[in-house]
């Protein structure tokens, strides 16, 4: 995305547009589409399955504007939801057959005991 | 590259000998484009398609009526199609699929006029008909109004000699229904006086579209009483096989209808180069996927996959087929009827259910999961709604853990902290039983107040003066360190602000405190990582306590919550310096 953001808005606009391609193979002309769609619509909505990228205006996704075909790249994930306030990745789930966990835990792996700073201020 | 199989059914005509009074073409069945040579139509696509490494592993002709084709076209056609079989036969069996004749599909009205090439390929033909017999007089009838039953009777006879499939299927609407009885006695009529292979007959059930208003469908429970009764009159005898086999197939796996998308595999080529999904979507815009002149493959193929996945999401999807067993084998149905009756579920739903019992389908023990699998593919819902409980085998889940102790309930708590950016609010969900992640956008122009309610402080505390609202800052640029080598996210800070500050803010509510934390969040404005995002959790300093006690006495829990459990959200800090970082954005 090739242009230098004047505000704020169109900064975060950006970095949503740009974090989508770590999880989305879209074409750039597909990026910009959804990057107007967000500037657009005060209602959009981009819901991100495993092969698609679908454009809706408010919740009702019978009225779906748009569906951008698009793989998705990253196999820790099950889908993203996109707004002009939200951003939600859905973590895949691994089937009781396999080994994995789900849950939206982020990938860190903080267990704050190791670095317990406890003040003893009580 | 990967080679993709597709079932190609090819419309070289749209014209029709017949004109039956509830045919659903209705005017379509006039030939648009005479003179052009319905041959090089095929040959165009299927080279083009290998192009694309694009297999067809079957071509069956239907219409229009391919048998109007004059004589040596038809030839030409089946020839082709035998040929094209014979060159493909060891890729397309290498792939997994049976490799037959040239198969059509026809009204079997003008089928003597082509019999010797039927006899030179040993084409496979599928006839239909209308059942009972009486209706079939009534309602296929000629251009000019006259009965069309006795010349396809003798046409039938003309196939004695052809030793491949010959077959007929039948439409059921609730008027043929009605005749059960009659239907029953000409089955067993067409059974013993004809060649026709009635095992390997298929009934269709009809739905309202483009019957002209002639036909009304059969309920669901019709539909039951119908199977039934096939059951009740050939089970056991020599048509056993058919009814408890390929009579219902169409509602069963192997079919179209039970594909998650069947776009990805079920084209229609009529003569002028213009791709649909099927019979059904045939002059239908939704189902329309290109042209095979004018558009390339690719863009054919995501089209279909597109259109099919947009027809399924313009009907919700039912409660009751996320919760159905045989979820995994239907699929829902076909987009196409779903969408004429504005139903998001199979309109032979019921039929289906009974058909899987009947032929030992086993109901899917893992239900939740292929519903939450067939979503995130198929489905425009949230799958968080979805997701399946996971179940520990070994020790009690997380959730077990939290409901026999009360002590921990405020440390998992969906609706005690909020984060308020702007106006907009978002709830603060404990990270380890978050179904998905959220990722916030800040800037240092953003307003950002936590809120958290006022009996927070009281929780596991005798004495909330000493306690405080208790704010952890992570990077997310992650760091390996300690003896076990743990990879986590880099510690940033950690705040924490007392009642006294707390009850001074003027932001505060009735129920919650509201504290900005803007300044805060600016303050290590250079700290946070830009790549991934930032985490932002909050507790009470008790509870933070209580629930680092609770790991020390408690294995099961401590495996469980191993990772922080606090209420959290995730963040980008976006700054200035970014903004003005072109790397950063021209990356793409």
């Amino acid at each position: 995305m090739n242009f230098e953001p004047q505000t704020y808005e169109e900064l975060i606009r950006m970095k949503r547009c740009v974090e989508l391609t770590k999880y989305y193979e879209v074409t750039e002309e597909e990026l910009w589409e959804i990057y107007h769609f967000l500037e657009q619509e005060p209602e959009a909505f981009i819901k991100g399955g495993r092969q698609n990228l679908s454009l809706i205006i408010g919740q009702n996704t019978a009225t779906t504007q748009k569906v951008i075909m698009a793989n998705c790249t990253d196999s820790s994930i099950d889908g993203i939801l996109l707004s002009r306030t939200e951003f939600k990745v859905f973590p895949h789930y691994t089937p009781s057959s396999g080994s994995g966990s789900s849950g939206g835990s982020s990938s860190n792996n903080n267990n704050n005991n190791n670095n317990n700073n406890n003040n003893n201020n009580r | 590259m990967n080679t993709k199989f597709i079932h190609l059914l090819y419309v070289p005509t749209m014209a029709c000998n017949m004109q039956c009074r509830y045919c659903y073409l209705e005017d379509h069945t006039v030939d648009t484009l005479r003179g052009g040579d319905c041959l090089e139509t095929l040959q165009y696509a299927i080279a083009k398609f290998r192009e694309a490494d694009v297999v067809p592993f079957n071509i069956s002709l239907h219409g229009g009526e391919v048998t109007t084709l004059p004589e040596q076209e038809f030839h030409d056609l089946i020839q082709y199609i035998s040929r094209y079989y014979q060159d493909m036969r060891e890729l397309i069996t290498d792939a997994g699929f049976r490799v037959g004749h040239p198969h059509i599909k026809t009204n079997l009205y003008g089928l003597d006029r082509h019999i010797e090439t039927v006899r030179e390929f040993n084409v496979s033909i599928s006839g239909s008909l209308d059942l009972p017999l009486s209706l079939h007089e009534k309602y296929r009838v000629t251009k000019g109004g006259e009965g069309t039953l006795e010349r396809i009777l003798d046409n039938i006879r003309l196939l004695e000699e052809i030793p491949d499939k010959k077959k007929v299927s039948a439409t059921i609407f609730r008027e043929h229904f009605e005749q059960l009885d009659q239907i029953i006695e000409d089955i067993r009529f067409l059974d013993r006086n004809t060649c026709l292979d009635m095992n390997d007959f298929n009934f269709m059930i009809g739905f309202d579209y483009n019957s002209c208003g002639l036909l009304h469908h059969m309920s669901e429970e019709e539909q039951l009483i119908f199977y039934r009764r096939m059951h009740e009159a050939f089970d056991g005898t020599n048509l056993d096989a058919g009814v408890n086999g390929a009579w219902f197939d169409e509602f069963g796996p192997e079919y179209c209808t039970n594909c998650d998308n069947c776009g990805e595999k079920f084209f229609l080529l009529e003569r002028n180069g213009d791709i649909y999904s099927c019979v059904r979507g045939q002059k239908n815009e939704d189902f329309y996927y290109g042209n095979i002149y004018r558009d390339t493959v690719d863009t054919i193929l995501k089209t279909a996959a597109r259109k099919i996945f947009q027809n399924h999401n313009r009907q919700p999807f039912p409660e009751e087929c996320a919760r159905c067993a045989y979820l995994y084998l239907c699929k829902t149905g076909c987009p196409f009827v779903k969408n004429v009756y504005g139903s998001g579920k199979s309109y032979t739903c019921l039929l289906q259910q009974q058909m899987y019992r009947d032929r030992g389908y086993a109901p899917d023990a893992s239900a939740d999961e292929t519903t939450y699998e067939y979503v995130t593919k198929m489905r425009l819902e949230e799958p968080e709604k979805y997701l399946p409980a996971k179940a520990s085998a070994e020790y009690p889940a997380l959730e077990q853990i939290i409901a026999q102790d009360a002590k921990l309930k405020y440390i998992y708590d969906s609706g005690v902290f909020e984060l308020d950016v702007d106006g907009d609010r978002y709830p603060l969900i404990s990270q380890i039983l978050r179904k998905s992640r959220e990722i916030l956008y800040l800037t240092p122009i953003s307003t950002v107040k936590l809120r958290m309610k006022k009996h927070m402080l009281q929780e596991e505390c005798d004495y909330p003066e000493n306690n405080a609202l208790y704010l952890m800052l992570l990077s997310g640029d992650l760091v390996t360190y300690g003896d076990e080598g743990r990879t986590k996210q880099r510690h940033i800070a950690t705040h924490q602000i007392y009642k006294g500050v707390l009850d001074h803010s003027g932001d505060n509510e009735e129920e919650w405190y509201v504290y900005d934390i803007s300044g805060l969040l600016r303050e290590y404005a250079k700290e946070y990582a830009t790549d991934s995002p930032n985490n932002l959790l909050v507790t009470t300093t008790e509870l933070r306590d209580c629930h680092y006690r609770k790991q020390e006495n408690n294995a099961y829990y401590h495996i469980q919550a191993i990772n922080l459990p606090f209420q959290n959200i995730e963040f980008y800090y976006l700054t200035l310096d970014q903004k003005n970082d072109k790397e950063a954005f021209h990356e793409f």
